[in-house]
């Protein structure tokens, strides 16, 4: 690690790293074990100055944390944004319809398809155009293989959205239990809930 | 390191599934964190267990947070309703009842006032200071002057600058090189 670096860091750790420079260190730090030691080592150069005793044990809480996250899973929008490098636009609003979205692909899936699968050499009744005609193998308009394609499509989405709710809601159980005290909850504690999606309900305090 | 876009930053690349930025936050706000815990449970390994458990809640729930209020301020209070769980469990009582805990800015004045250190931690930390004291003293005048007026007076940069009627990048320099100097003396002792 260079001077250069280790001046910055310098700053950065006490909030003084402008903020052209800030985006491109806070990524490096967060890939370089070794930088965030060396911040870590100024911020306790600092409370040795100042004269601040930290409690015992405390060195290996990080490692601890570190341990117990990197047990869990990444975050649900983790392995799609860093795969695109953008943001992936959550539509909260369209999940319901998704869910009906999956009922009417299956039933349409039901009626069109498996029909056409048990009966593919017979042409259809009363259709003047084929009427007489030699049987033939009944091929999809294109149009219908088209809608085949976003029925199947549609019904994939719609079970990944509902799959994601589902394991949000899961998530949320358990943030609501952290940050519930108890049934006397003050305002101060509840505001902890602020930044929750108002699209769950809460569950019953008991 | 005390600026709210520098949190913003971090969180937005925790989100986006960055753990090493998550590491950077627990590195940042540790401290602060386990002082609070330890006004609710005096035992130092319970202090520690909480801490831990409070900062996994948090992770476990950034992908939610919105950040209609400050990282810190929310963190704050996902600590202080797992320490409260924790003696509820026990069925015990705050230790500090008497303190405004709910209130992240009331509280860093009361954790310096903290008693709670034992007389090994004490004598450790004075030998400490002693050595950090003797290294600040070895310093160059414009390092020292420098150093002290950010760590002892908390001044900013820029305020630095004025007193010193010197460019914020020389102040710059001049803590990071009192910072390197020092930590030759002391960083075993800080490590």
């Amino acid at each position: 690690m260079n001077e250069a670096i280790r001046m910055q860091l310098s700053a950065f750790a006490d909030g003084e790293l402008p903020d052209n420079e800030k985006e491109l260190l806070l990524r490096r730090l967060s890939q370089d074990p070794a930088m965030r030691r060396q911040v870590a080592e100024y911020l306790a150069l600092g409370r040795a100055i100042r004269g601040e005793v930290p409690v015992r044990g405390i060195e290996r809480l990080r490692a601890r944390v570190a341990e117990a996250i990197g047990a869990l899973d990444a975050p649900p929008a983790a392995a799609s944004e860093l795969a695109s490098g953008e943001p992936v636009k959550k539509h909260r609003f369209g999940r319901p319809a998704a869910g009906f979205g999956i009922a009417a692909a299956v039933a349409l899936l039901a009626i069109f398809g498996l029909g056409r699968f048990g009966d593919e050499t017979v042409a259809p009744a009363g259709d003047p155009a084929l009427a007489g005609g030699a049987a033939f193998p009944a091929q999809p308009a294109p149009d219908d293989r088209l809608n085949q394609y976003r029925l199947l499509h549609d019904a994939e989405a719609a079970d990944s959205s509902m799959r994601s709710r589902f394991t949000n809601f899961e998530e949320r159980q358990e943030l609501v239990e952290a940050t519930s005290s108890d049934a006397t909850e003050t305002d101060e504690d509840s505001a902890a809930d602020d930044d929750q999606p108002d699209d769950v309900p809460a569950p019953a305090v008991d | 390191m005390s600026n709210e876009s520098t949190d913003t930053k971090l969180v937005k690349r925790v989100q986006k599934g960055d753990k090493g930025a998550f590491d950077m936050l627990v590195l940042k706000y540790q401290h602060k964190i386990v002082n609070l815990v330890m006004r609710y449970v005096r035992d130092p390994e319970q202090a520690l267990d909480i801490t831990q458990e409070a900062f996994i809640k948090a992770y476990r729930a950034l992908p939610r947070f919105r950040g209609d209020s400050a990282f810190y301020t929310w963190l704050y209070r996902i600590a202080v309703n797992t320490a409260k769980n924790h003696l509820a469990s026990q069925r015990r009582r705050p230790l500090d009842v008497e303190l405004d805990l709910q209130d992240p800015e009331q509280y860093d004045l009361h954790a310096r006032l903290k008693d709670t250190d034992t007389p090994e931690a004490v004598t450790i930390s004075q030998e400490l200071q002693a050595t950090v004291e003797q290294a600040i003293q070895g310093l160059p005048d414009d390092l020292r002057t420098a150093i002290i007026l950010r760590e002892l007076d908390g001044m900013s940069y820029e305020e630095i600058a004025e007193t010193m009627e010197c460019p914020v990048g020389t102040v710059r320099s001049r803590i990071f090189r009192a910072r390197d100097a020092i930590s030759k003396k002391v960083g075993s002792l800080i490590r």
